[in-house]
């Protein structure tokens, strides 16, 4: 009798948590979802519903020193489920793309060895690239302020701007430009 | 499906796979990509509220400029309002006293326009006929009593024409400076004659009452700083030039 009372309590206890987990970040983290992915309306909820019980499952176990800290990590589990999301989503893209087009062998390998061709190489790109520059193009993807990106590659904001347009453009051509020379290789 | 053909990408396609690329930034390990993921939180997280510490300050602020402006400019459209409100009720107390003042001005007037004539001989009227009296100082050094009788209009007196006078020329103030010696000179002249006119005709100032054609008429227009001869049409002169044009016949009778 004791234990069901307990377990009604918790219960009770947990969605009062939820509660206030969703009135807080749901909104936030859909509009943010919305804003930089594109990944669908009940697909994106799914994605909350799964951060927010998540923490209220790991409630206990972690404290923070403030509210950012506290927010940093909803955010960070947030992007991770989102990870996983684009990893599963690609990985039922190839699934569907095995079956319609090449013969079960040969996809298989593919999957092995490539997931996103775009993105692999936008990766090495990427790579190439000097640190702030890619830190630009990145918190500039997120649609971070030049005045904060400023501080973190030490150069002036108004010279940001014109850094990130000539980046962006380059890292276009040169994506185009090895996009084709691999499409011309198959 | 078409993530997996490589070919042109676009700006915008470019823009989603930067934001995969974010996703894919190892956030365990690597610091600096720690702080960008807590800069990105920051940002995403604390999404800005439309009433903000500095925008409550400003709205409070304005609130205060404005409130300020209202409350002194509602005193100073106030104390306008009173000013006017003065300034109308004495206009008011003025129109109401015009009346009982109207007497004695026109009287002024009057006794203006006399002594003017009389002391400086000099007239400037636009009314069409006064009678005027020499003064007593004028009478002792002429040692004769001159009567200026000039045939007033139907139903038209002295008060009335001087009222009438004054007010049609308001930047006229001082009569004595529109009289010329000339004009009264002619004027006395006149004078002369419609007295030699009285003493055949019965002498009635109001010229409607007697009901004769053959009367004294003067016209003058005198502006300020313009002198203007007096233009004199006599029955009787005229006839009398007349008749001295063509004194007689060869009968010997005056042809008029």
């Amino acid at each position: 009798m004791n234990t069901a009372v307990k377990e009604i309590y918790i219960t009770i206890d947990s969605q009062k948590v939820i509660q206030e987990l969703y009135e807080v970040y749901a909104a936030k983290l859909m509009a943010y979802t919305r804003k930089n992915y594109n990944v669908p309306e009940d697909d994106a909820m799914n994605l909350v519903y799964k951060t927010i019980y998540r923490m209220a499952d790991v409630r206990d176990r972690y404290s923070f020193e403030s509210e950012q800290k506290r927010n940093a990590f909803v955010f960070k589990t947030y992007i991770n489920y989102l990870r996983n999301y684009y990893r599963d989503n690609r990985s039922f893209e190839n699934r569907n793309f095995e079956v319609e087009l090449v013969d079960f062998e040969s996809a298989k390998e593919e999957s092995q060895v490539d997931t996103n061709p775009k993105l692999n190489v936008l990766q090495d790109l990427l790579d190439q690239m000097e640190d702030w520059e890619r830190v630009l193009l990145l918190m500039r993807g997120q649609d971070i302020p030049y005045s904060e990106i400023s501080k973190f590659v030490d150069k002036p904001e108004n010279q940001l701007k014109v850094y990130y347009a000539r980046l962006k453009k380059k890292l276009l051509e040169d994506m185009n430009e090895t996009l084709n020379k691999i499409d011309g290789g198959k | 499906m078409e993530n997996n053909r490589p070919g042109h990408i676009s700006e915008k396609g470019l823009d989603g796979l930067l934001n995969e690329a974010f996703l894919n930034l190892d956030f365990e390990n690597n610091s600096k990509n720690k702080e960008i993921l807590e800069l990105v939180s920051k940002n995403a997280m604390h999404k800005k509220s439309f009433f903000t510490l500095g925008r409550i300050n400003f709205l409070l602020f304005l609130l205060s400029v404005s409130a300020c402006l209202m409350s002194f400019y509602s005193t100073r459209d106030t104390a306008a309002v009173k000013e006017s409100a003065y300034i109308l009720s004495t206009a008011v107390s003025e129109e109401h006293k015009k009346p009982q003042d109207v007497a004695p001005a026109e009287s002024y007037a009057v006794k203006n326009t006399r002594e003017a004539l009389v002391e400086n001989k000099s007239a400037s009227v636009k009314f069409k006929a006064i009678h005027l009296t020499k003064s007593k100082s004028e009478q002792s050094r002429k040692k004769k009593e001159e009567k200026i009788i000039i045939a007033t209009a139907p139903g038209k007196n002295l008060k009335d024409s001087s009222l009438k006078f004054t007010e049609s020329n308001p930047s006229v103030k001082n009569v004595d400076s529109l009289l010329t010696k000339a004009n009264a000179d002619t004027l006395i002249t006149v004078a002369q004659s419609a007295n030699r006119d009285r003493s055949s005709t019965p002498k009635t100032p109001n010229a409607k009452s007697s009901k004769k054609p053959e009367q004294t008429k003067v016209t003058t227009k005198v502006k300020p700083g313009k002198r203007k001869r007096l233009k004199l049409f006599n029955g009787k002169v005229k006839r009398k030039n007349k008749g001295s044009k063509f004194l007689k016949d060869s009968r010997g009778k005056f042809n008029r």
